[in-house]
């Protein structure tokens, strides 16, 4: 189940410090974490980890605190209780975050009266990155012909794929999607399936949250499933299934389970 | 911090509306000096002698008016992170909050100062020479020491576009803070000054006595001071503006 000890790396720059705990192979760590608003718990001492050169699948129904958990990991939510750890470290810790950690959140994240270009290039620099990352990520992302375009007038898979693109900016060894086949049309899917298998093959560590649990039980190597902000199984997508027609029929088992037992 | 300061300067000077408000706080204030002064001048002609009238003073009108550009800017600089939800890119580049919120502040108060300085004595200057024989020549204009108040006047500006991107970080949107401020300096805080003498710390009150150097004020206070005031409140608004940006989610 582990990778090969010489897990490929694509990525520049000096080699992290790792915390207590961590190595090459658990380079995101999620540990007893917990986010209340109000009086409603939306992650509840949640604990996982996602590993180098695999597709981590973080699953789960509407409202079940993906996202919320990755904002956690990301600095953008306070976290309540427990820890989120990139590379052994807390996220708002790294200096130059944009070349450790690309994140790719859904929807949104750019000024509508900004062109692609122009929204990259801050990125980049804020991230100490030259401007000639810029054309190389909206190339790799398929957007160069939208390089001039303001962000107002992209399609919902052109604003994906600059969310994607700004993640890739500095090249990063960990990459976290936050529903990014969302509202893709069929092809953007498999787009957007095979190049996160490739983030993974060239020894990145893939976090992708999704609610579409057998479009990611497709491509990942290891799956992380939550329901009501409790994780609910972990496991290869094979173990997960077993005895099952799919992944979500699985899910539905499993979580009826969950929920007979609790009430 | 000259990595996030930079960064940020491109992701203003790239979104058309700030070059824009630039541009227009330029072209609005001189124009306006010019004209206004040259109405004035015919005003002058009529009245004879009769009238009190300062050209240094009547040089600075036109500051008081292009203010309104300096909120403009000061509000679109942050206004725009709350927009398509930038704010969200912004600190996932720049996790550090205090960081991301000094180098905005940075980059507001360089490009106010940039407007400022360019403005300012340009619209004193059309201001003299639409004044004609009223006006101001360069030496007695600089006999005069009237470089004191252009360097008061930007000042205030800096500060005015300062205060306005503080109360944008609090508000967390543009429309608010936009209205409110606009009115503020145009003429809702020369109301409550009439009404109250309070009124005369407000922050544009008291600022502009940074050059308005006649203006009467309810508590005699001279340059300095009004600067200090207008400052002070500065100061709170971003102290407030931070501890609630630093607490909340994003
Ligand atoms: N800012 C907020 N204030 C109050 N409740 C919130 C907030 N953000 C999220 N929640 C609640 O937390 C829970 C988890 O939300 P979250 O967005 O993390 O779910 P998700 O798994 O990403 O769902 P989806 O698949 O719909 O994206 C939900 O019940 C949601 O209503
Ligand atoms: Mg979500």
């Amino acid at each position: 189940m582990s990778p090969e000890d010489d897990t490929p790396t694509v990525h520049h720059g000096p080699m992290r410090r790792w915390g207590p705990g961590n190595d090459d192979e658990s380079m995101i760590e999620i540990r007893g974490l917990t986010k209340r608003f109000g009086a409603h718990t939306a992650v509840d001492d949640l604990s996982f980890t996602a590993a180098a050169g695999q597709v981590t699948g973080f699953l789960g129904p509407n409202g079940a605190g993906k996202s919320t958990t990755l904002r956690m990991l990301l600095g953008l939510d306070r976290i309540d209780a427990g820890t989120a750890t990139v590379t052994g470290v807390p996220y708002t810790s790294l200096r130059r975050p944009g070349t450790v950690v690309g994140a790719q959140l859904d929807v949104g994240g750019a000024h509508p009266a900004h062109t692609a270009r122009a929204h990259l290039a801050w990125i980049a620099r804020a991230n100490g990155l030259p401007l000639t990352r810029v054309d190389e990520v909206l190339e790799r992302v398929d957007l160069t012909r939208a390089a001039r375009a303001r962000v107002r007038t992209f399609s919902l898979g052109m604003g994906q794929r600059l969310n994607l693109a700004a993640a890739l900016l500095g090249d990063p060894r960990v990459v976290v999607m936050d529903e990014p086949v969302n509202g893709l049309d069929p092809a953007g899917i498999r787009w957007m399936r095979s190049f996160t298998r490739g983030l993974a093959d060239e020894g990145r560590t893939v976090l992708l949250s999704s609610h579409l649990m057998d479009e990611i039980a497709r491509i990942a190597d290891h799956l992380v499933v939550i329901d009501g902000g409790r994780s609910v199984a972990q496991g290869t997508p094979e173990r997960l299934t077993d005895g099952h027609d799919s992944l979500e029929d699985a899910f539905f088992a499993l979580t009826s389970e969950v929920r007979g037992g609790v009430s | 911090m000259l990595v996030d300061v930079r960064a940020e300067g491109r992701k203003l000077v790239t979104l058309p509306v700030v070059p824009l408000s630039m541009l227009a706080t330029f072209v609005v204030t001189v124009a306006l000096a010019g004209i206004a002064s040259w109405s004035m001048a015919g005003l002058l002609d009529d009245a004879g002698a009769g009238m009190d009238f300062s050209p240094e003073d009547e040089g600075f009108q036109s500051v008081h008016f292009g203010q309104a550009g300096m909120v403009v800017l000061g509000v679109l600089a942050v206004g725009g992170e709350f927009a398509g939800n930038q704010v969200r890119t912004s600190l996932l580049a720049m996790p550090g909050r205090l960081r991301f919120l000094a180098a905005k502040a940075a980059v507001v108060a360089l490009l106010a100062a940039l407007t400022a300085s360019v403005t300012v004595p340009l619209a004193f200057t059309a201001s003299q020479i639409a004044l004609g024989e009223y006006g101001m020549s360069l030496s007695t204009a600089l006999d005069a020491g009237v470089l004191t108040p252009m360097a008061g006047a930007v000042l205030y500006w800096v500060l005015l576009a300062l205060l306005a991107a503080g109360c944008t970080v609090l508000a967390r949107n543009t429309v608010a803070p936009l209205a409110v401020l606009v009115a503020l300096v145009l003429a809702l805080s020369q109301i409550l000054s009439m009404v109250t003498d309070l009124g005369g710390l407000l922050p544009d009150q008291a600022g502009s006595l940074l050059y308005l150097t006649d203006k009467e004020n309810a508590f005699g206070l001279d340059a300095p001071q009004g600067g200090a005031v207008m400052a002070a409140w500065v100061a709170v608004v971003w102290l407030l503006a931070a501890v609630r940006f630093v607490r909340r989610d994003a």
